[in-house]
């Protein structure tokens, strides 16, 4: 349990070790964008986790880097065929951040310091975790981008033709002074990923004091 | 090359004629030449000294000799504060008031008739350094082998306060003449050109009396911008020559009037350097003026000799002008102090954030930029490409900053970062 | 070792005496724009009393918002406990003053406040208070605020006060250049506003108080005698946005007004005497502080005419504020030897030399005919000729079906375009109106909220009528 929530709050990906922080820029001008994409990197993630962390014995030293993008690799494309062809409409909004799961940092990163030093059952929580951080960080940037961008919250749209079910509220009435349409631009997601950042790092390290003081 | 015109304030300490102040009872002579201590004592306690007799010798590169300024006898050491802020062991000599001089004054009836040799020799020995508040030895400009052609009289005196030089020409113009005349004689100098302000015209009718038949000397008025004392400044003012190190290597030499005035007694009477004319001004002091004063005496002796100063005020006081002077509690004339200040203290006054004016760059004398040395003044690496060893401490940053910040201050500490 | 502590002897001149004095020389500033902006309206009868006072409210809630902002966040986040002293020492009001100076008269006070607080945090206080900001707080500010909010400003009523949306017709003269063909004329950009001398005394549309080139050159001569600004930075600013638009002009033959109208419009002369030179944020060197007037002057002209950006000041100041840092690493070298500064004077007067020459052919290409316009088809049909055109709009290409019967247009029939504010057009029944004025075309208006969109309508229905002529009328 411990592993989980230290990949949740004591090393977010996004707000604390900054990796994948081009996807998390691109998707999240919709809430239901980012939470996809959070569950497919989680997805592959918990998978690429598994598999090295069972084949990790078998890898040459030489050869560790390539095999570990070929993993990787093998598990987007599968994934991305699967959307594909099952939930097409998934695989549109995701567009070209899907097949870049391969390279992103997090997961590389991850399987590289974790998953290929730990016994199974951790490497699979770390990525639990992590992946979990991963999609609640980018929820987060997507909740204050679209509400405050757009007034809207989109919550279940393009899946709707699997769910069969549509959710999206307006929050906040258009006035004057909101939606600050600067919010769904790029410039906009560097602004609010300025303003989480230490506002999320402060938040930790005040809990962290507290915990040290008990 | 840049500079400001800043408030004078000299008419205060021209109002009085020049005092003199010949009758300390004890004198510290402090044992320092150059900033180096390592002197060695030529005297005992119980010792008798007359006046100018040799007590002490440098043991450094240039051998300065030091003099005692009374005669009289030696009762002690003392440590005292001098011009730098430091403090100094000192021989203390008991005034006997006699006055009683070891040789006799040879009178030297034509100046131009000596060597080149017995002119470096003679002033080398009298232990003449340079009066405008440097204090460099005189001799070591004469030594060189290069051709001198211009010899430049520098009578600018561009810090506030100070009128030391305007007194010593006003009294001594006559003979001052007379000794350039005589070095340009024996050092094979082509002409000299005597540097003024042009806000003391006064002193261009003292020079016309006396200048007709001097062919080779001239007098220039330079404008009315500090630090345009500073050696490079006023070369290149009034020849339009910039150098690199030091001026001889163009052939140029410059001598602080007061300077010359010391060669001349040196030369002519044999008297060596022992007193001075220093001026006591600031608007502390009841009556600021000028007074010759011997090496040696407690300046608290002369305050109250000329009238004191305001008890009523807090007061400071300072050795040197106010922009490069130090602040001391008390002090001994050496024969670099030019004068001393008593001034009220309020300069206290609160900082604020740099503005980032620029306003120090446009000022510097010295063509470099303080404020620039001020944001990397962490930087070691970055300091090193800066010039910083090219300031010459004039405070004109400090001066025009309008944020209050001692932009100066921080060009110092990085010049010693540098220097290590 | 020798110790020297300071000098015993302080100027008088302080920080605050040079805020003074800036402060000063914005007064006449702000009457005028209480003149232009509240007397001349009321006095036409064309607004309320209070509307005629609205100017300085506006200027003064801005100034009022910046300093509580800062000092909120001084109190909370940086536990200030002397506020008074602080806001004095940190001069929070300044960008606040300026904020309100630089935005048009329309925009609502809801919006002016968040901008204040965009400006005086995001601006300022995030990157360490006064003399540790980078670029400048009150230009922050409007850059939010208008790339946020250009619609809800326009809507609003944009730049035109009450009085002049009433006697002016067109937007602000620098988006009117936009929609005239070529070059323009004198007719065409100086006209319709008045003659040059309106341009120069500043009773033209734009922003609260940037318009008076008048009174920005009697506060730049009043600052630079106080010894208040960096004069080298408006001075060669200004002169490099004059030469390099005089070589344009006089390469498209056109008179000295042209150079004259480009530097007394967009807000150059406030930009450049009052925002330019703000102490913190420009090079202290003077070598730097040319280069950089250079370069401002280079991008204000690229700016203007390359992109769709109608003034080109407020961006070329924050680009340049990035690269004050290295600007004045340029300056150092050349302060202790002239000689570095060479290489980059020397390119930079390469750019101002070229730039103007490569702009020029632009508009000489359309001399040869519309490069955005494009006709597809045309065939005759019983007495009519039918054109299918295109012709580039704001986002893409425009198409259109255009029948011509005895040299007038019978009607335009819009086959696709992908315009983003394509609804303004159907609102303001534009096409009928084009249609309805085609032998006065040159004097239609552009739609305000939509005006590349519309001018491309325009051009297309220009280029056709002209190709018509060429080819059917002999």
């Amino acid at each position: 349990m411990k592993t989980i929530v230290n990949g949740i709050i004591k090393e977010n990906p996004t707000f604390v070790l900054l990796l994948g922080l081009c996807p998390a820029l691109a998707v999240t001008t919709k809430v239901e964008n980012a939470y996809l994409m959070g569950l497919c990197v989680l997805i592959v993630l918990l998978i690429s986790s598994l598999i090295v962390s069972i084949i990790k014995k078998l890898i040459p030293e030489s050869v560790k880097l390539p095999v570990y993008i070929l993993i990787i690799g093998t598990i987007v494309t599968v994934l991305e065929i699967i959307l594909k062809n099952y939930i097409p409409v998934l695989h549109q909004i995701l567009g070209i951040y899907l097949p870049l799961i391969v390279v992103n940092c997090i997961v590389l990163g991850r399987i590289i310091s974790v998953s290929s030093k730990e016994k199974i059952g951790y490497s699979l929580k770390d990525a639990l975790g992590i992946g979990l951080g991963f999609t609640l960080a980018i929820t987060v940037i997507a909740l204050f981008r679209e509400v405050l961008g757009t007034g809207l919250i989109t919550l279940m749209d393009a899946t709707s033709s699997i769910t069969g079910y549509r959710a999206i509220y307006q929050i906040i009435p258009s006035n004057n002074l909101l939606p600050i349409s600067i919010l769904t631009t790029p410039a906009g997601a560097f602004l609010i990923l300025g303003l989480l950042i230490p506002l999320f790092n402060y938040i930790k390290d005040k809990g962290g004091k507290k915990s040290e003081l008990n | 090359m840049s500079g400001l015109k800043i408030p004078k304030y000299k008419e205060m300490s021209m109002k009085h004629k020049l005092n003199v102040y010949s009758k300390p009872k004890y004198v510290y002579i402090p044992l320092i030449s150059s900033n180096d201590e390592n002197i060695t004592v030529l005297v005992n306690i119980g010792d008798y000294v007359f006046k100018g007799s040799q007590i002490g010798r440098r043991k450094g590169n240039f051998k300065t000799p030091i003099f005692s300024s009374v005669s009289g006898s030696v009762i002690g050491f003392e440590k005292r504060t001098i011009s730098s802020g430091k403090s100094v062991k000192c021989v203390v000599i008991e005034n006997d008031f006699k006055e009683k001089i070891e040789k006799g004054f040879k009178q030297v009836k034509k100046l131009n008739n000596i060597t080149k040799e017995e002119f470096v020799e003679t002033i080398e020995n009298c232990g003449i350094v340079g009066l405008g508040g440097a204090g460099f030895p005189t001799y070591v400009k004469y030594s060189t082998h290069q051709k001198i052609h211009t010899l430049i009289v520098n009578a600018v005196e561009c810090e506030p306060y100070i009128t030391a030089d305007y007194f010593i020409i006003k009294e001594k113009c006559e003979e001052i003449l007379e000794m350039i005349d005589a070095i340009l004689e024996i050092n094979n100098i082509d002409n000299c050109i005597i540097a003024i302000k042009t806000t003391n015209k006064s002193l261009m009718t003292i020079f016309n009396k006396y200048i007709g038949t001097y062919l080779k000397i001239k007098v220039v008025l330079v404008p009315n911008i500090y630090p345009m004392g500073w050696e490079r400044k006023l070369i290149k003012e009034v020849t339009g020559i910039t150098y690199e190190k030091i001026p001889s290597e163009k052939g140029i030499i410059v001598n602080n009037v007061s300077t010359i005035y010391a060669m001349y007694q040196a030369l002519k009477l044999n008297k060596p350097m022992i007193e001075r004319i220093v001026t006591f001004s600031g608007f502390g002091l009841k009556k600021p003026q000028n007074v010759l004063v011997k090496v040696g005496t407690p300046v608290d002796e002369v305050i109250n000799y000329i009238g004191g100063s305001y008890k009523t005020k807090k007061l400071v006081m300072i050795a040197g002008g106010p922009m490069m002077g130090t602040k001391v509690d008390d002090l001994v004339i050496t024969p670099e102090v030019n004068s001393v200040l008593i001034m009220e203290d309020d300069f206290e006054c609160d900082v604020q954030e740099c503005l980032r004016c620029g306003k120090c760059i446009n000022v510097c004398p010295a063509n470099i930029c303080p404020v620039l040395i001020k944001d990397n003044i962490d930087d070691t690496s970055a300091l090193k490409s800066m010039n910083v060893d090219k300031c010459i401490s004039c405070g004109l940053c400090s001066y025009i900053c309008p944020a209050k910040i001692n932009v100066r201050e921080y060009v110092s500490i990085a010049k010693e970062k540098v220097g290590k | 070792m020798d110790k020297i502590k300071g000098p015993y002897m302080k100027s008088k001149n302080t920080t605050n005496k040079m805020m003074m004095h800036l402060v000063i020389s914005l007064i006449p500033i702000i009457l005028f724009s209480f003149y232009k902006n509240g007397i001349l309206p009321y006095y036409h009868n064309k607004t309320t009393l209070l509307g005629m006072y609205y100017p300085l409210i506006f200027i003064l809630i801005s100034t009022f918002a910046t300093t509580l902002f800062e000092g909120l966040y001084a109190k909370i986040f940086l536990k200030e406990k002397n506020l008074k002293k602080y806001s004095i020492n940190s001069y929070s009001f300044i960008p606040g003053l300026f904020l309100g100076l630089i935005l048009p008269i329309n925009t609502p006070i809801s919006i002016l406040i968040f901008g204040s607080m965009v400006a005086s945090i995001l601006g300022k206080m995030l990157f360490g208070g006064f003399g540790n900001n980078i670029f400048n707080p009150a230009l922050i500010g409007r850059l939010f605020i208008i790339s946020t909010y250009a619609i809800v400003i326009t809507n609003n009523g944009g730049y035109l006060n009450s009085y002049e949306v009433d006697t002016i017709s067109k937007a602000t003269p620098l988006s009117n250049v936009a929609t005239v063909t070529g070059i323009g004329s004198y007719e065409t950009l100086v006209e319709p506003y008045g003659s040059l001398t309106d341009f120069f005394v500043g009773t033209i549309p734009g922003a609260v108080g940037e318009t008076s080139a008048l009174l920005c050159i009697i506060a730049f001569i009043y600052l630079t005698i106080t010894k208040t600004i960096k004069w080298r930075i408006p001075l060669f600013y200004i002169s490099t946005v004059f030469i390099m638009t005089l070589l344009i002009g006089s390469i498209n033959k056109v008179g000295i007004w042209y150079p004259l109208f480009q530097i007394f419009s967009g807000g150059l002369m406030f930009g450049a005497i009052f925002m330019a030179t703000d102490p913190v944020t420009s090079p202290t060197t003077k070598m730097g502080q040319i280069i950089y007037g250079l370069s401002l002057g280079i991008l204000t002209v690229v700016f203007r005419y390359l992109t769709p950006y109608p003034e080109g000041v407020l961006t070329s100041i924050l680009t340049m504020n990035m690269l004050v840092f290295i600007i004045d690493k340029i300056g150092l070298k050349a302060k202790m030897d002239y000689k570095k500064a060479i290489l980059p004077l020397i390119f930079l007067a390469i750019l101002i030399i070229e730039l103007p020459i490569s702009i020029s052919t632009r508009y000489k290409v359309e001399d040869v005919g519309d490069p955005n316009f494009n006709i597809i088809s045309s065939k005759e049909e019983n007495n009519n000729v039918i054109y299918v055109v295109t012709q580039k709009g704001y986002v893409g290409d425009i198409k259109a079906q255009i029948t011509i019967n005895n040299s007038k247009i019978t009607s335009l029939e819009i086959l696709e375009q992908n315009e983003s504010f394509y609804q303004k057009i159907v609102d303001a029944n534009y096409i009928n109106k084009l249609l309805n004025e085609q032998n006065n075309i040159d004097n239609v208006d552009t739609v305000s909220g939509a005006t590349i969109t519309s001018s491309a309508i325009k051009k297309m229905v220009i280029n056709t009528l002209e190709d018509y002529g060429e080819k059917y009328e002999g």
